[in-house]
């Protein structure tokens, strides 16, 4: 569905991204797990354009996305959930959701009611908060409306970066517990997350980078049990 | 002193139509065109000679006045997309460039000297479609294009806040200036947004000229003061403030009316002392955002 080859992606000097090669299937939740600073969010932001690519392909659905701008790629079915949520804080709940579906909303807007509605069935507390400022919503109701916002779209490919980054344990729990829900209801979900742990239990597979560089792959569950794994990731 | 409010509110609506062009293209790419008064200008006299073609053939005047505005409306859309793609985009890519403000002040003479060349050197009279007749209310004179104005004021406001607030458009360029990235993931062409931003800014910029035509009379060297007093308008209202800035216009064109009553010399010194005491006491506008950094 999607594969990444030999990726480099360069921030002026410094090389961020060395040579990444990655794949998800359709219908796959693959875990990206590393250290802070090991390219994780940078091929995430390659992949969905808004990073520049230096060299290498990506391809989805067998199409280039190299030299694609972000507000192209997310046309094409691929959402992005990003790193510290970025929600539009000065909009309301609603507003926020609206603009999730801004490429349909003119086309379809019955369709984009009903997605509205099975988001508010999702995460109730959004309903309760419609008319709210978005940027006065807690971190846990913040993260839920980024992923509702990313769903608003329908879209096939979802791509989540940190998405339980600063919340209470509660919180990661219903976030991630909604992440393997809607990969059953047909999404592919390529998930960055820094609790290896719970990204390694709820994902298929996983690759492990460090220095802008694929470390190690594999299933999950193997990579779960892996002694370098457990050392280096799960603190253990 | 009735008179002199009147009066102001009246010029003081068009300063903040022009400072309302200032606030679109702020909100959504952190940048202004300084030659927004030179737009004016050249909306106005462009206004001046489609009008006074179409009457001399003969038109009705309202139906030359509504013809003028559309066509001035398209062509000064089109001179701010030209500017966004010439003057704008193309520095706008490092952080913290601020060669736009030497870019658009350069367009901007650019369009002063071409008015000149066309147009010469002299004050132009600009006749309003309405005439010169004087309606009196309560001991207040008011001509019908001061009216025209009000009414063009307060449906342009209305039109431009249920914009912002309301459609999907509005709500995207909010979204674009909020957090360019994010909007992008949604779908939303970020350039796309400064284009529009700068079309609709320079707009009405036009339809300013168009109105403030008949009051001020044209001339090719008009834009440079109505442009510095709105932005004087959109400082002392507060740049990411729409309502601040229509405040601020009002408040502008009132004080300067009311301070030109004593001498009229003080007119234009009033509304740059004005600007300086907001900056002082309220650098972020009457109406604007308080940001406090955190250390």
């Amino acid at each position: 569905m999607l594969s990444v080859n030999n990726l480099h992606v360069n921030y002026g000097m410094a090389q961020a991204l060395r040579g990444v090669d990655l794949h998800v299937n359709e219908g796959e939740i693959v875990a990206l797990i590393g250290r802070n600073g090991a390219g994780k969010t940078t091929l995430l932001k390659a992949i969905t354009g808004l990073v520049k690519v230096k060299e290498g392909e990506i391809t989805y659905l067998g199409q280039s996305l190299i030299g694609q701008p972000a507000h192209e790629i997310m046309k094409k079915g691929i959402s992005h959930v990003p790193q510290g949520r970025q929600i539009f804080g000065d909009q309301t709940v609603e507003e926020n959701l609206l603009l999730g579906a801004y490429t349909q909303i003119k086309k379809n807007p019955k369709q984009v009611q009903q997605q509205m509605e099975r988001e508010y069935e999702r995460f109730p507390r959004l309903k309760e908060r419609r008319n709210q400022q978005a940027g006065t919503l807690s971190g846990g109701e913040q993260q839920m409306l980024a992923l509702s916002r990313a769903l608003m779209s329908n879209p096939q490919y979802l791509v989540l970066d940190e998405p339980s980054m600063g919340l209470s344990p509660l919180y990661v729990k219903l976030i991630l517990d909604t992440v393997s829900q809607l990969r059953q209801e047909g999404k592919t979900i390529l998930l960055v997350e820094q609790i290896a742990g719970a990204a390694l239990s709820i994902s298929d597979r996983a690759y492990v980078m460090s220095s802008g560089q694929v470390e190690m792959t594999g299933n999950s569950q193997d990579l779960l049990h892996d002694e370098r794994v457990i050392r280096t990731y799960l603190g253990a | 002193m009735l008179q002199a409010i009147v009066s102001g509110l009246i010029v003081g609506s068009i300063y903040a139509i022009i400072a309302q062009g200032y606030y679109i293209t702020y909100i959504t790419t952190r940048t202004m065109n300084f030659g927004q008064g030179d737009f004016l200008m050249v909306g106005s006299l462009l206004g001046l000679t489609s009008l006074t073609t179409m009457m001399a053939a003969g038109i009705n005047p309202l139906v030359a006045l509504l013809i003028t505005m559309i066509v001035i409306s398209g062509l000064t859309a089109i001179l701010g997309w030209g500017l966004e793609r010439i003057a704008i985009r193309p520095l706008n890519n490092n952080f913290m460039s601020i060669a736009w403000i030497l870019s658009t002040v350069a367009v901007s003479m650019m369009l002063r000297n071409i008015a000149m060349l066309i147009w010469g050197r002299n004050v132009i009279p600009f006749p309003s479609p309405f005439g010169n007749e004087v309606l009196r209310f309560a001991g207040v004179g008011i001509t019908m294009h001061e009216l025209f104005v009000a009414v063009c004021a307060i449906l342009i406001m209305a039109c431009l806040f249920i914009f912002l607030k309301k459609s999907m458009l509005g709500k995207a360029l909010a979204a674009v200036a909020f957090n360019p990235d994010a909007a992008s993931l949604m779908g939303i062409n970020p350039r796309m947004m400064a284009i529009l931003a700068f079309a609709l800014s320079s707009v009405l910029a036009g339809i300013g000229g168009i109105l403030v035509g008949p009051i001020t009379n044209t001339a090719f060297y008009m834009g440079a003061t109505l442009g510095l007093k709105a932005f004087a308008a959109a400082i002392i209202g507060g740049l990411d403030n729409p309502m601040g800035i229509l405040i601020g216009g009002l408040l502008l064109g009132v004080i300067e009316q009311v301070i030109a009553l004593g001498d009229s010399a003080y007119k234009d010194a009033s509304a740059f002392l004005l600007i300086l005491l907001v900056l002082i006491f309220m650098p972020q506008g009457l109406m604007g955002k308080k940001v406090k950094e955190k250390f």
